[in-house]
């Protein structure tokens, strides 16, 4: 038998579902990297974006199990858009359920999550090589979203255009802006490349 | 000479999505067009900063799928 390293995503699927468990690490280790960036960009929360990400396998394993896997071939984008539309939902379950304003209408959550934010932000500061993370946080939504489908999902233009409406030529431009973008910010930093 | 490519063509030749006729065009466009190659440049040292950012999910996260998976799969048999 081929070492795991060797076999492809849609053969190490199957033989997961046959029950070989080093099957499923394999998958783990080529794609959590694409998966867990997807998650991380969305929410901006390192123990959120772990608690999604462990959601977003057991939602994968399931889905296996029960043989309704039929995106032959595609295991990486597939599992990025699991990880993608779980964390879609995450945010609007937090929007639509946690509004509580305080005595002058505003919402306290956004108090909770600015505090957070910062005190996160400022452990990155001294983690140099989490830069990347901040830099992507600031990119316009559409920018970012592009990026991180085609950088992290793994997905084409093609299919991006697709999933989000709008031309290949616009789905282009969108991560022309963001590479762009991300470069002034580099510069103003003095990010070293 | 007027140029044939835009600047998406870039983008699309980085991520190997350029179709043959406009990567033959583009590289052509690019070996007399000292800006269009400092543009490329530019973007790929982008995409390769990008490459190297760790946004690896924690190691005990995968050893909890792991042990999910390994426990899930004894309740089915069992």
């Amino acid at each position: 038998m081929k070492n795991v390293q060797q076999i492809s995503d849609q053969e190490l699927v199957h033989l997961y579902i046959q029950g070989n468990e080093a099957c499923l690490e394999q998958l783990l280790k080529r794609h959590q990297r694409s998966i867990f960036s997807a998650i991380y960009l969305l929410v901006k929360n390192r123990a959120l974006a772990e608690d999604i990400f462990q959601e977003t396998f057991i939602k994968i394993i399931h889905t296996l199990r029960l043989g309704n896997y039929n995106e032959e071939g595609k295991f990486g984008p597939w599992a990025v858009r699991i990880g993608r539309n779980l964390t879609i939902d995450y945010i609007r379950k937090q929007k639509r359920n946690l509004t509580i304003t305080d005595s002058d209408g505003n919402d306290i959550l956004s108090y909770i999550q600015i505090a957070e934010e910062s005190r996160e932000d400022k452990l990155i500061q001294y983690q140099t090589e989490q830069n990347i993370k901040e830099l992507v946080k600031r990119l316009p939504d559409e920018q970012r979203e592009v990026l991180i489908m085609r950088h992290w999902g793994d997905m084409s233009f093609k299919e991006i255009a697709e999933k989000t409406g709008v031309s290949i030529n616009t789905a282009l431009g969108r991560m022309r802006y963001a590479l762009s973008n991300l470069r002034k910010m580099m510069d103003q930093q003095a990010v070293k490349i | 000479m007027p140029l044939k490519s835009t600047p998406n063509h870039l983008i699309a030749l980085l991520y190997n999505e350029l179709e043959p006729t406009a990567k033959s065009d583009l590289l052509e466009e690019l070996s007399l067009n000292n800006d269009l190659q400092q543009q490329l440049n530019d973007y790929a040292e982008t995409i390769s900063f990008l490459d190297e950012s760790e946004l690896d999910a924690n190691p005990t996260s995968i050893q909890l799928i792991m042990e999910y998976s390994a426990k899930s799969k004894e309740l089915e048999h069992a």
